[in-house]
């Protein structure tokens, strides 16, 4: 009877440590995940400084490897996503950003397709009102042959209308 | 009634003069635009621990009191190879006026490197930055890049593209009025 409480003692304490272990193991693998995902996550907000329109997530580049390389450690001191972008905008300026920030000279880029649509809308809105004039004016000289039309504009100009 | 093609008119006039503007303001930008400025110029250099090709280590904080011209270059580089000479007369004439010349070799094969360093007979201070841990931390974009820190420690200027002696002196220059 000792001998098989023993036995139970021995099964549930390897148990608990296998379960344990597998939970720890379940854990650091997922904390990696997500890092894994954090870090791309940020380089996708990183432009690669040598590398023509690629993120740091796209590129292959040295430099952006080791940009990743200083996400990844920053993030494992618990650093914030906005500080980490922080930190590479105080070193590498504004220009670092995918998407500079909606201010000053910056502002422009995010005004500037607007303003462009509005400009194309006003040249149309121009076009349409000239050739609806134009077709108003042909309209009006329907059924009048071009000298009955030349006499109503010297009878206007003589009577001064 | 004519007053409406009237505003079509202007309307468009200003939108298409205000695209120009910009369009020129951008080129005259990009113009500009061939030395960036780095926003840790005025800033203090980070204390780092360089592994030096000789084998030593160097602490940067060891190096305050003198002004330092801190080169960052890798061996596959024409623009280095092109600056090199530039380097090292300059250091020649500057070495005993308390200016120390430093290179730091990243984003490079740690054996190039060392073979470089041996064909053109480098004399000033060389070491690597083998994880590129602090070309990131300065906001290094690529080679040759170079800092030029005055004797307290804070960074004076940043210079991208390759060095002649003059610009060198300029910049040394610039950094030693920069203490008073």
């Amino acid at each position: 009877m000792v001998k098989f409480i023993i036995k139970i003692k021995y099964i549930s304490v390897i148990s608990c440590l296998a379960v344990s272990f597998y939970l720890a193991s379940n854990s650091v693998n997922s904390f990696s995940e997500s890092i894994d995902v954090q870090v791309r996550e940020i380089s996708l907000h990183l432009m690669c400084p040598v590398c023509s329109g690629q993120s740091v997530a796209e590129s292959n580049a040295q430099l952006a490897k080791d940009m990743r390389t200083a996400i990844r450690k920053q993030l494992e001191q618990g650093k914030t996503k906005d500080e980490i972008l922080q930190y590479f905008v105080n070193r590498y300026g504004e220009t670092i950003l995918s998407s500079p920030p909606a201010r000053g000279f910056n502002l422009l880029i995010w005004l500037l397709p607007t303003l462009g649509i509005i400009l194309f809308g006003l040249i149309l809105g121009n076009f349409v009102y000239k050739s609806k004039l134009q077709n108003k004016n042909k309209v009006i000289r329907d059924g009048i042959n071009d000298s009955e039309f030349s006499d109503i504009e010297n009878d206007l100009k003589k009577y001064d209308l | 009634m004519n007053i409406i093609p009237r505003v079509l008119q202007i309307s468009t006039f200003l939108l298409i003069a205000f695209f120009i503007g910009i369009l020129g303001l951008s080129i005259i930008g990009k113009k500009n635009n061939n030395n960036p400025v780095s926003p840790l110029i005025g800033k203090q250099f980070p204390d780092y621990e360089i592994q030096l090709f000789n084998g030593n280590k160097l602490s940067i904080s060891n190096l305050k009191g003198n002004v330092i011209l801190i080169n960052f270059w890798a061996s596959w580089c024409s623009p280095c190879k092109e600056e090199f000479p530039a380097l090292e007369a300059s250091w020649l004439k500057h070495k005993d006026k308390q200016v120390v010349f430093l290179g730091i070799n990243i984003l490079d094969d740690k054996n190039h490197a060392k073979r470089y360093l041996q064909t053109y007979k480098s004399n000033y201070l060389n070491g690597v930055d083998s994880d590129g841990s602090i070309a990131v931390d300065l906001g290094v974009a690529g080679v040759p890049e170079t800092f030029f820190v005055n004797e307290k420690g804070i960074i004076i200027d940043k210079y991208v593209g390759p060095l002649s002696e003059e610009i060198i002196d300029y910049y040394i220059n610039k950094t030693k009025s920069s203490n008073g």
